[in-house]
């Protein structure tokens, strides 16, 4: 998926037997940490709660400021 | 037409039935051989039909695909109707792909079985053993020069060696894939040797040339596969006094798939394989399997016909067997390999995804998303019942294989951004992190590819030599992030053996007289177990790389 910022690369991944579900990938290849504006993909129906669960760590994390802070060189796996 | 579904149902009536059929053991052989014989007929008959021996061939191909049924062990049979129930069973997340080399990994086929334990820490479950079949020692290349395609290297083991760890395999839910060569034998195989002794069948059974006219006509269209190494596609062979094709190096002949009789040797020892119980067939190089003068001699369509024909014979006799094409080419080339569509040509269930591959790496050096977007667009919608294998790092070289029109969307001048890719790599560029090793430069035109461990290249190895501990952990978190990626891609990921621990660069090949001119082996090191047991301590950089691989991949499942 087309984000504006372009050190992140961002893709959905959806279960082929389960349609419903899926996961909004999110990675980082900067070596600073980069904002994903999330406003775009909320149009596109991801991020419609503030709060997102990360599959990879369990973790939740609340959306702030319609931005989302992705690690240096890290990633989510988002249940949005 | 040989469609699985109403196979399975069909298979069930029968079943009930049934009464007193006297050899009802190949019954389902029978059904699935009718079902599929136009097909394979179709397909003989296009590749085959202007030979000479074409009606004796044909039946010599029924009759090999028969006898291959009748040796099938009644456990793989079972195995093959379950699986073909659930005819969409490989494409399950809980598959988890391994490879390693037999040797460096632990020894010998044995020692791979008393590391099953390490594998299942891991989560892997689909493991790719590199090819163990016997080769000559020292002109090998890493066991893609087969002498014997029926017998196991003996520095690793036995038949009965692989018979123990296929059943060990089994009991752990684990899959098994090894490779078969199809494209090319040893120069000391058996068919070579007779071929040399003057034997005009076997001479039938490669490419072999009186005189340079036609190999100087195949030269003007086909490119170098190891330029430095071996550069040219056609080898003089005094004892024979003639010319014969050797594309990869030159002590491997290519198999000449315009005879028939290469095709039916070439299934056989496929059955045979599947008979002893491995569950995916690794087919490598089939893009190169057909030749033809004024063509690169890749990707020609009847390599595929060989292929789909070569699946459709193995769905009749082994139809719980999956292929793997190991072809590394453009994207819309590699999508061919799965097959033109669903019901008319199947070939290969799944193949390597080289292109994310590669696309991931650019990623990590540019720090940007920009050619990964563009390249992954261009990966064509692959079809229903196939899947890709998405891999980080493998046993080859990283090829830059990217369109050149991705390159200009992106924004970058194509020889210019595979030329910073090379040197960032090799650790040329400033301030690159990354220790590979060029491989395959090409003088001629340029070209050349990566090699080295994961960790070397994604920075850990300077990290550890600088003793920065900021630059550890950006490393650490490269593997990760990489990883994290294949993971969550759709197909199966496959997961290199020692890059779970970080294994470096390993320079000792230099030192081994038949390694040290192909830098591939800068990352086919010893496995490390003492580096393995590492991962139990906690804040190692094992045990940060091996936790955050087997934490992903249980989500993943």
């Amino acid at each position: 998926m087309e984000v504006e910022n372009p050190h992140l690369f961002v893709f959905a991944r959806f279960d082929h037997l389960n349609t419903h579900s899926r996961v909004l990938v999110v990675a980082n290849f900067d070596h600073q940490p980069q904002a994903l504006h999330v406003e775009a993909l909320r149009k596109k129906g991801y991020f419609a709660h503030p709060m997102v669960k990360d599959l990879h760590t369990g973790d939740t994390i609340e959306i702030a400021d319609m931005q989302l802070t992705v690690p240096a060189r890290g990633f989510f796996w988002l249940q949005t | 037409m040989y469609e699985q579904v109403s196979h399975s149902m069909l298979n069930e009536i029968l079943i009930a039935l049934e009464h007193d059929i006297k050899d009802k053991n190949l019954q389902h052989y029978y059904i699935r051989l009718g079902a599929n014989f136009y097909a394979i007929y179709s397909l003989f008959h296009q590749l085959y039909g202007q030979h000479p021996n074409f009606k004796s061939q044909l039946h010599q191909l029924v009759k090999t695909m028969t006898h291959a049924y009748i040796e099938r062990p009644q456990s793989l049979r079972k195995m093959d109707m379950l699986r073909e129930q659930d005819h969409n069973w490989f494409l399950s997340q809980k598959w988890v792909a391994y490879a390693l080399y037999c040797k460096e990994f632990a020894g010998d086929l044995k020692g791979v079985q008393q590391h099953l334990g390490y594998m299942q820490d891991l989560g892997v479950n689909m493991l790719h053993i590199m090819p163990i079949l016997d080769c000559p020692k020292g002109k090998s290349d890493g066991g893609y020069a087969v002498r014997d395609f029926r017998n196991i290297n003996p520095e690793v083991g036995t038949l009965e060696d692989l018979a123990a760890l296929v059943k060990n395999l089994k009991k752990r839910d684990m899959l098994l894939t090894l490779d078969v060569v199809m494209n090319h034998t040893s120069d000391e195989h058996e068919w070579a040797i007779k071929a040399r002794s003057g034997d005009r069948n076997y001479q039938d059974y490669y490419h072999v040339f009186d005189d340079r006219e036609i190999p100087d006509m195949y030269e003007e269209t086909m490119p170098e596969i190891f330029p430095e190494i071996s550069p040219g596609n056609f080898t003089w062979d005094a004892q024979m006094n003639k010319w014969v094709m050797t594309v990869f190096n030159d002590y491997q002949w290519d198999l000449n798939y315009k005879n028939p009789a290469v095709f039916i040797e070439m299934l056989d020892i496929i059955l045979f394989w599947a008979n002893l119980g491995v569950d995916v067939l690794r087919l490598d190089a089939v893009a190169f399997l057909w030749k033809k003068i004024g063509s690169t001699c890749q990707n020609e369509r009847e390599a595929h016909l060989i292929l789909q024909l070569m699946k459709d014979c193995c769905q009749v006799t082994a139809p719980g067997v999956l292929f793997i094409a190991e072809a590394i080419v453009a994207p819309v080339e590699v999508i061919k390999y799965f097959g033109e569509d669903a019901i008319n040509a199947k070939e290969c269930e799944i193949a390597y995804n080289a292109t994310f591959m590669a696309l991931l790496w650019d990623a990590v050096a540019t720090k940007k998303s920009t050619l990964l977007n563009f390249g992954i667009q261009s990966i064509p919608n692959k079809l229903e019942r196939a899947t890709w294998l998405n891999y980080v790092r493998c046993h080859d070289d990283i090829g830059l294989g990217f369109d050149d029109q991705d390159i200009y969307r992106a924004g970058y001048n194509p020889k210019l951004h595979r030329n910073f890719l090379l040197e960032y790599y090799t650790g040329q560029h400033q301030g690159s992190p990354a220790r590979g090793v060029a491989f395959g430069s090409n003088k001629k035109n340029g070209d050349a590819r990566i090699a080295g461990s994961l960790a070397s290249l994604a920075g850990l190895e300077s990290a550890l030599e600088a003793n920065d501990a900021y630059a550890v952990d950006e490393a650490i978190n490269t593997i990760l992030l990489l990883h994290a990626m294949i993971l969550a891609f759709g197909g199966i990921p496959l997961i290199y053996y020692g890059d779970a621990v970080g294994t470096l660069n390993d320079v000792s090949y230099l030192l081994d007289e038949h390694k040290k001119n192909d830098s591939r082996w800068v990352h086919r090191p010893k496995m490390d177990w003492q580096k393995a047991e590492q991962r139990s301590v906690h804040g190692s950089i094992e045990y940060r790389i091996f936790k955050g691989l087997k934490k992903m991949i249980s989500v993943r499942k």
